[in-house]
């Protein structure tokens, strides 16, 4: 209204000589701004009748038109799934106002349109008042009202209510289309997509002349298919028995025609969309979705990721490696030396307590952290850049094409960082057996404990091949997971569908300050596991590698190992590492930890690294890495594992085919290795 | 549309928005529309993973979870199972 000087508003007028207009839309459109600029003081507030939902009527003359406004509550659609629709649609059904005025938030169109599309089945002329003109041209949205206005075959008003432009070319249009509709008034109305548009026809024709006024039945049939329980109990009061049963079976059959009604209007809003509306400005969306044609793209992403995995193991290796070096060596190695001296008195079991059961077990495991610092500054890097989730989702890709439809994203995406998330993860998914899979599929994810493992002992058993081999140990993990999805899925698991639609976190430029904290948070949790669990286990296997004696190869340990002799003989293992695996069921770090206590035990201090290189054949570290990437889960994940599934039946299954797929993979590396007479 | 979706997820096995948007020749606002109308329609359900609610709710790990920057996830219902089942049938 450009002057509301030249507004009159009179008092009210009788009902009977004004013109009736509903005012709809979406909540936060500016109804309310348009209905108190047109009605000024002339407002009645009470409530419909029998709800809590306020309404507001008012009374608006200009010249000699005399306007009856109702403010109709706000809603998105008009389902009656909530008290709002009900008395929207209700009032448009039974009081059949002159003329419905439809506000629309012009920055959101495409949301608005569903209930335009609603509006246009039933009985009143609409006119669509596009608000917030400005913001939508803020936002680089340019909409062009008359080509929508040609589209959709009504009239199209853009206004911007909050500064009072445009709102009086409204009071021409309402007066217009209550003298000549039929004029201005042609509206293009959405229609059922193709598979339902027959059974429409039919409901028809069924209910037909069976549906008193103030209802039509093409809008009676529609709510029919669209499950609308509300207008389908009406209906059954209304028709005889016969007729009931045979729309009864209809509606049973065609369960997901709402499928098809639903998605007619939203092809029609579409439409409408791409007609109308041009230029949405580029922002922050359009370069994450930039960055993700190459990041998340079936080639290129997977060549990035593959290239992102090296870059990790590389910088790890490079800058790492050389430090636990140095303090296994100069510290803990010095610290045994001192430790060595310091108790020469004492009894011999508690100097060799404190030098290779807690120094060389626990306090080894401890020279890992510069590993881990920079294992965990570049993944915390990655994830607060936001790519780790992508990762996720291209290696998802790639289990898709290798047939996996879905089910690994979970696990892959959770299941990095630990395999209790990734188990536990699996909660969203619905089905039983869905769940189940995912649940067998998780601990095949590599940790970041096993990762930290892999990154300690390739560099040590392969030197500068250990690049290619961690690659490679965790390129088999994945084919593996494949694999056994495939195979379960085509077996116990059949016909089983599991699907993700996601929305990616958007990119971001790493905090410093996030990172640090998440490399701290993550090093804090991992000393506090060596000071505990891994603390307790080194002392149990030095006591049990130590008693009765006199050497380690008489020790309890060594019976417990010799007795796994014939499964390690085939991959290639002695007893040593036969324990180590099972230690690591405990956590994956004591992996590192009992090594280093039952191959240092009669040896003088001289790392790690280089007394394993000695004494381990390549072959059989080979099949030792690749058995601890794919051995079962520790134990925390066992045990979430029988907390999500609540069956021992199903756990132990598990823990027996991850046992299974372990040492076949370990027993045909080394076998095979054998058989090309490599490293052996 | 609707239908085309649930057949995307379907096939695709996990897929985003953006891939629907561009699938489906529509805005990314548009997508996540109609995926939140599949939402009302009981084919979808919002599955979003956080700290406060399920799955990492009461996770002994969450504190220090590789993963801080989760992704919004939908994923289809038994009824959306039910019908790519009756459709594949």
């Amino acid at each position: 209204m450009n002057n509301r000087n030249q507004i009159n508003s009179a008092n009210p007028v009788q009902k009977k000589t004004a013109i009736v207009v509903g005012l709809a839309g979406q909540p936060n459109v500016g109804k309310s701004t348009i209905f108190n600029l047109l009605t000024g003081l002339n407002q009645h507030v009470g409530n419909w009748p029998g709800k809590t939902v306020e309404r507001k009527e008012g009374f608006f003359t200009h010249n000699d038109t005399h306007l009856r406004i109702i403010d109709l509550p706000g809603t998105y659609s008009l389902s009656a799934n909530s008290t709002e629709e009900r008395i929207t649609r209700d009032f448009i059904l039974h009081e059949q106002p002159d003329v419905v005025v439809m506000v629309a938030d012009a920055s959101a169109l495409e949301r608005n349109l569903y209930l335009l599309a609603e509006l246009l089945v039933l009985p009143a002329p609409v006119i669509l008042v596009l608000n917030m003109m400005d913001i939508a041209e803020s936002e680089g949205i340019q909409i062009e009202p008359q080509v929508l206005e040609a589209a959709l075959g009504l009239p199209v008003l853009s206004v911007v209510a909050s500064r009072n432009e445009g709102v009086s070319g409204l009071i021409q249009i309402i007066e217009q289309m209550t003298k000549t509709p039929q004029e201005i008034f042609k509206p293009n109305r959405p229609d059922i997509a193709e598979p339902h548009r027959q059974v429409y026809s039919h409901v028809q024709t069924l209910i037909k002349n069976h549906v008193p006024q103030p209802y039509s039945e093409d809008w009676v049939a529609l709510k029919l298919l669209e499950g609308d329980r509300e207008i389908t109990n009406k209906v059954m009061t209304w028709l005889p028995e016969e007729s009931q049963q045979a729309v009864m079976a209809i509606l049973k059959q065609h369960e997901d025609a709402v499928l098809d009604i639903a998605g007619g209007r939203y092809e029609w809003i579409a439409r409408m969309v791409r007609a109308a509306i041009t230029n949405p400005k580029p922002g922050q969306i359009s370069i994450t979705d930039k960055l993700d044609k190459i990041a998340v793209h079936p080639f290129w992403g997977m060549l990035l990721l593959m290239s992102v995995f090296a870059l990790v193991f590389w910088l790890t290796f490079t800058l790492a490696m050389p430090i636990q070096n140095w303090l296994d060596v100069n510290i803990v190695g010095s610290l045994q030396h001192w430790f060595k001296e310091a108790l020469a008195t004492a009894p011999n079991w508690l100097a060799d307590l404190f030098v290779h059961g807690i120094l060389g077990g626990a306090g080894i495991v401890i020279t890992f952290a510069p590993i881990l610092i920079v294992f965990f500054f570049i993944l915390g890097l990655l994830e607060d850049s936001g790519y780790l989730a992508r990762s996720a989702y291209v290696m998802d890709r790639f289990m898709h094409a290798l047939g996996l439809h879905g089910k690994s994203f979970l696990p892959l995406f959770l299941g990095f960082g630990c395999n209790v998330p990734a188990v536990m993860g699996t909660r969203v998914i619905e089905s039983e057996s869905g769940r189940l899979l995912t649940i067998l599929l998780a601990p095949l994810v590599p940790c970041s404990a096993r990762l930290m493992v892999l990154a300690l002992l390739a560099p040590a058993f392969f030197g500068n091949q250990a690049l290619t081999v961690s690659w490679a140990l965790i390129t088999l993990n994945m084919l593996i997971l494949a694999l056994l999805g495939i195979v379960l899925n085509h077996t116990i698991f059949r016909g089983e569908h599991t699907a993700f639609i996601m929305e990616l976190p958007l990119y971001h430029k790493p905090g410093l300050r996030a990172v640090a904290f998440f490399v701290w948070q993550n090093t804090w949790a991992f000393l506090r596991k060596a000071g505990t669990i891994i603390l307790v286990v080194s002392v149990v296997i030095w006591a049990l590698s130590r008693f009765p004696g006199p050497g380690i190869e008489q020790s309890y340990l060594a019976s417990l190992g010799r007795s796994l002799a014939p499964v390690g003989k085939l991959m290639g293992m002695d007893w040593r590492l036969i324990v180590a695996l099972l230690s690591s069921f405990i956590a994956k770090e004591n992996a590192i930890a009992t090594l280093a206590i039952l191959y240092r035990a009669d040896e003088n201090s001289s790392g790690l690294v280089k007394m394993m290189v000695s004494l381990i054949s390549p072959a059989t570290a080979l099949s030792f890495l690749v058995v601890t990437m794919l051995f079962i889960p520790c134990v925390a994940t066992v045990a979430v594992m029988y907390q999500e599934t609540r069956s021992w039946r199903w756990t132990l299954f598990s823990v027996g085919l991850l046992l299974g797929i372990a040492l076949l993979a370990g027993v045909i590396v080394y076998q095979g290795a054998h058989w090309l007479g490599w490293g052996v | 549309m609707l239908r085309k979706i649930l057949s995307l997820a379907n096939r695709f096995g996990t897929i985003q928005t953006v891939t629907i948007a561009r699938e489906l020749n529509i805005s990314k606002a548009f997508a996540c529309q109609l995926l939140d109308e599949l939402e009302r329609l009981g084919y979808l359900r919002a599955a979003p993973i956080s700290d406060k609610i399920s799955p990492c709710l009461n996770c002994p790990f969450s504190s220090n979870c590789l993963i801080q920057h989760k992704p919004y996830l939908w994923i289809i219902t038994k009824r959306g199972e039910q019908y790519l089942s009756n459709k594949k049938d």
